[in-house]
C-alpha cells in the first residue's frame, strides 16, 4: 500500500501491476442460523451465479479462521482476489489489491445476480458525515435523471445530468456553493467523498480514502491500519443506521396474549422536487430491475395518490409503499430489510433529487441513534 | 361486489392508528392530547357480554379510554350498544387492560358515513344510549351528537377535523376481508423459493392481527386465501401455481405448488420474468376489483 501511494505521489500513475487497497462494504443474509457453513454455502451460491454470469472460474476457500474466507475468481477482466471478513454476518467487508475494473465486476455480478447480497448504499448524509472524519479533500457529484426521463426527453427546465470530480482542500466550500439556491441545489448529489485520515500518534501514518456511495473505499497512503479505522467507522455507521431502520421502522403486529398491538412506523421520503405524476414515478420505481430491484403493484386510491404491495427483490421480503407527488412513505414489513430504505434513498438522491431525505418520526434517518437500532456484531 | 377500495373500515382503522402517531399530514389533535393506539379488534367479556372494539386508543394525559366501532352500513345494533354501555372503568382496567389512569373515563366511540349519521343519531337517541357519534364526510370528521367525556376530544371534531381522505395512509393495517390485493404475498413467496403455497400459512402471514382474530375468524380468511389462490392458479397464474389438493391430507390446509418461478429463471431473465408476473397480478387485481371472480367461501 505504501509503494503504491510513493509510486503515485512521484509519478502521478500506478505501474501497470500495482494497484490500491479496496474495501468494499457488502449487505448479507445468510440464511439459516448464520454459521460458518450457512455462510459458505451462500459464497458457493453466489460464485456459481457469478460464473453463469460470466466469470470463468470461482473459488471459495476457508481459511484457518471462522467467518475469513477467500474468493478467487477468474474474469475476463483478469484474476481477482477478495479477503471476504464475514465475522458480522449480516455487513461483510471485502478486500483488495487488485485492479478495480476487475474487483469491481466480481462485486457488481456477486451483489447483482444473488438476491441474498447487496452493496451498501450511502445516502448522502452519511457520505457527508464520513468527510468530517479527516481532512475533507476531494468529491464526486453524481446525477443523472436519464431512468427518469423517456428517451431524448431533455429535461428543459431543469439539469438531466451532473457530474463533476474535484480534488483539493476547497471541497466543502464548493459543495456549499452548488447548493445554494439559485445554483444546483437539487442536482448536486454527492457520491463520493476524498478524506485524508491520520493514524493517532504515528507521524506519517495516514491515509487518503475514496469513499463511495455503493460501499467501496479505495485508499492511498502509508498505514493499512489508517483505511480500516475509517471503513470500522462506516461499517458502523452504516450496520447502525439499518438496525435503526429496522428497529423503528418495521411495521408489525406483536401479541400479549390475545391482544393484538401495532408496532414500527412508517418511513417518510420527502422529495422536494421530482416532477413526476405518481403513475409516472410508480411505473419507474417498481420495474423489477436495478437500480431500485422492487415488484409492486400500483392501485391508484385518488389521481394524486398511489398504493403499492411491493416485494424487495433484493431478500424477497414484502413492504408497502404510499406515493404522492411530494412524498413517499414506505412500511417496512416484520422481517424486511432496512436496505431497501436506503437503496430507494441514495437512488432517488441520484435519480431525482439530491435533497431527498428519509425521515422517522420526523428525524433523519441518519440522526436515529445507534441505541434505536440493534447491537453490532462485529468485534471493532 | 365487494365494497370499493379502501373500505370505509379499512379507512377508519388506519386514520385514526395513524392520527395517534402523528403521521405527516393528518391532523394532530390525537396525538396532541396524548393518545396512544392500543389493541385492535381486542374482544374481553365486560359485564353483559363480549365486545370486540375495532380499536381502542388511549390517553394517559386525558385519562381517557375511547372503544371505536366503524359503521360503514350506519347500523346500530342495540344489542351490541347495550353490551358497550355495561362497560366499566374496572372492565378496562381488568380485561382490557388499559394503562394505569387511562382507564378512569371512557366512551364508545361510533363512526358512521354522513348520509347515515341522522339515522344513528336518531337509534342511539330512542334507546338513550349518549354514546358520541362521529359522522365522516368528504372534508374530515364531524362531532355529529353526544359528546365524549373530555374536552379536549369534543374540541377536536368541533366543529369538524379537516382529513384529506384522497391521502389516508393505509398501510398500517393493509387489508381487510375484501381487499383485493393480498394475493401479493405469493409473489414474496416465490421469491423466498417456497416450493408450495398454503393456504393457512399464506392467511397468517398477511392477515392483520392474526393471533388475535379468533379461529371463526382465521378460517374465514383461510377459506378467501383459497378462493383467491384458486382464482389464480385457474387464470393469470396457471403457468405458476398449481393445486395440490393431494398435499392437503398432509399439510391440513389447501395447499398449491409453484410450478414456475421467476427466481429459476436465467439472470438475465429474471427480471423480465418478474414483470410478467407483475403483468398478470395487475389483471388479477382489476378482475377482482371489479367483483369478477372470486367466490365467497368453501374451497372445492
Amino acid at each position: 500500500m505504501a509503494k503504491s501511494y510513493v509510486e503515485l505521489r512521484d509519478a502521478q500513475q500506478l505501474k501497470p501491476e500495482s494497484s490500491l487497497v479496496k474495501t468494499y462494504m457488502i449487505e448479507a443474509h445468510v440464511g439459516g442460523t448464520g454459521s460458518h457453513d450457512d455462510l459458505m454455502r451462500l459464497l458457493r451460491d453466489a460464485v456459481a451465479s457469478a460464473c453463469q454470469a460470466g466469470a470463468k472460474r470461482a473459488e471459495v476457500l476457508e481459511t484457518d479462521e471462522e467467518r475469513f474466507v477467500l474468493l478467487d475468481v477468474q474474469a475476463r477482466l483478469g484474476a481477482t482476489r477478495l479477503y471476504v471478513d464475514a465475522s458480522d454476518a449480516r455487513f461483510w467487508l471485502a478486500h483488495s489489491m487488485d485492479h478495480s475494473t476487475a474487483v469491481d465486476w466480481v462485486v457488481d455480478r456477486l451483489t447483482s445476480v444473488t438476491p441474498d447480497l447487496d452493496t451498501a448504499w450511502l445516502p448522502v448524509a452519511l457520505l457527508e458525515e464520513m468527510a468530517q472524519k479527516g481532512s475533507f479533500r476531494g468529491l464526486g457529484l453524481d446525477y443523472d435523471r436519464r431512468p427518469f426521463l423517456d428517451c431524448d426527453d431533455d429535461d428543459a427546465e431543469g439539469v438531466s445530468y451532473f457530474k463533476m470530480q474535484l480534488w483539493g482542500n476547497r471541497a466543502h466550500d464548493v459543495l456549499a456553493r452548488l447548493r445554494q439556491d439559485g445554483a444546483f441545489p437539487h442536482e448536486t448529489t454527492l457520491a463520493k467523498v476524498k478524506v485524508k485520515s491520520w493514524l493517532d500518534g504515528h507521524d506519517g501514518a495516514f491515509t487518503v480514502d475514496d469513499v463511495k456511495f455503493n460501499g467501496k473505499v479505495t485508499a492511498r497512503g502509508t498505514s493499512f491500519q489508517c483505511h480500516n479505522n475509517l471503513v470500522t467507522d462506516l461499517y458502523r455507521r452504516y450496520a447502525a443506521m439499518i438496525g435503526a431502520i429496522e428497529a423503528v421502522g418495521r411495521v408489525r403486529w406483536e401479541y400479549d396474549d390475545s391482544r393484538a398491538r401495532l408496532r414500527g412506523t412508517p418511513v417518510h421520503l420527502h422529495i422536494p422536487k421530482h416532477g413526476l405524476d405518481p403513475a409516472d414515478l410508480c411505473a419507474r420505481l417498481f420495474t423489477c430491475g436495478s437500480p431500485f430491484r422492487l415488484w409492486g403493484l400500483p392501485v391508484p386510491i385518488s389521481p394524486d395518490y398511489y398504493r403499492v404491495c411491493a416485494v424487495d427483490l433484493h431478500v424477497g421480503h414484502a413492504l408497502d409503499f404510499e406515493v404522492s407527488p411530494e412524498w413517499v412513505r414506505v412500511y417496512l414489513g416484520p422481517e424486511t430489510c432496512g436496505n431497501t430504505v436506503v437503496r430507494l434513498l441514495t437512488n432517488l438522491q441520484h435519480s431525482l433529487d439530491a435533497r431527498t431525505e428519509a425521515r422517522i418520526h420526523g428525524r433523519s434517518i441518519s440522526e436515529l441513534q445507534p441505541a434505536d437500532g440493534e447491537p453490532l456484531h462485529r468485534h471493532v | 361486489m365487494a365494497d370499493p377500495y379502501p373500505s370505509f373500515n379499512l379507512q377508519m382503522v388506519n386514520l385514526f392508528i395513524g392520527m395517534c402517531r402523528g403521521e405527516p399530514s393528518l391532523p394532530r389533535a390525537l396525538v396532541e392530547l396524548g393518545y396512544q393506539d392500543g389493541w385492535v379488534e381486542f374482544r374481553f367479556t365486560a359485564a353483559a357480554g363480549e365486545v370486540r372494539p375495532e380499536l381502542i386508543m388511549w390517553s394517559q394525559q386525558e385519562r381517557h379510554t375511547v372503544l371505536w366501532e366503524w359503521k360503514s352500513g350506519g347500523h346500530i345494533d342495540l344489542e351490541q350498544m347495550g353490551r358497550y354501555a355495561a362497560v366499566t372503568a374496572d372492565d378496562l382496567r381488568d380485561r382490557a387492560f388499559a394503562p394505569s389512569s387511562a382507564w378512569e373515563h371512557h366512551d364508545l366511540g361510533v363512526v358512521v358515513p354522513e348520509r347515515k349519521a341522522t339515522d344513528a343519531a336518531r337509534v342511539l337517541a330512542e334507546v338513550g344510549f349518549g354514546f358520541p357519534l362521529i359522522s365522516r364526510d368528504a372534508a374530515g370528521l364531524r362531532l355529529a351528537a353526544h359528546a365524549f367525556g373530555v374536552q379536549g376530544l369534543n374540541a377536536a371534531f368541533t366543529p369538524s377535523m379537516a382529513v384529506d381522505f384522497d391521502r389516508l395512509p393505509l398501510g398500517f393495517v393493509p387489508f381487510d376481508r375484501d381487499s383485493p390485493d393480498w394475493a401479493i404475498a405469493v409473489v414474496e413467496y416465490m421469491h423466498q423459493r417456497q416450493p408450495r403455497v398454503l393456504a393457512e400459512a399464506l392467511a397468517r402471514e398477511v392477515v392483520p392481527a392474526w393471533n388475535a382474530i379468533g379461529a371463526d375468524r382465521q378460517s374465514e380468511y383461510v377459506k378467501r386465501m383459497a378462493s383467491i389462490l384458486r382464482e389464480m392458479s385457474a387464470r393469470e397464474f396457471h403457468h405458476h401455481l398449481r393445486r395440490a389438493s393431494h398435499l392437503d391430507g398432509r399439510t391440513h390446509t389447501p395447499t398449491w405448488e409453484v410450478t414456475n418461478n421467476p427466481l429459476e429463471s436465467g439472470t438475465d431473465r429474471r427480471s423480465a420474468a418478474f414483470r410478467d408476473i407483475q403483468k398478470r397480478a395487475m389483471r388479477l387485481v382489476e378482475r377482482l376489483r371489479h367483483g369478477q371472480g372470486v367466490l365467497p367461501g368453501t374451497d372445492e
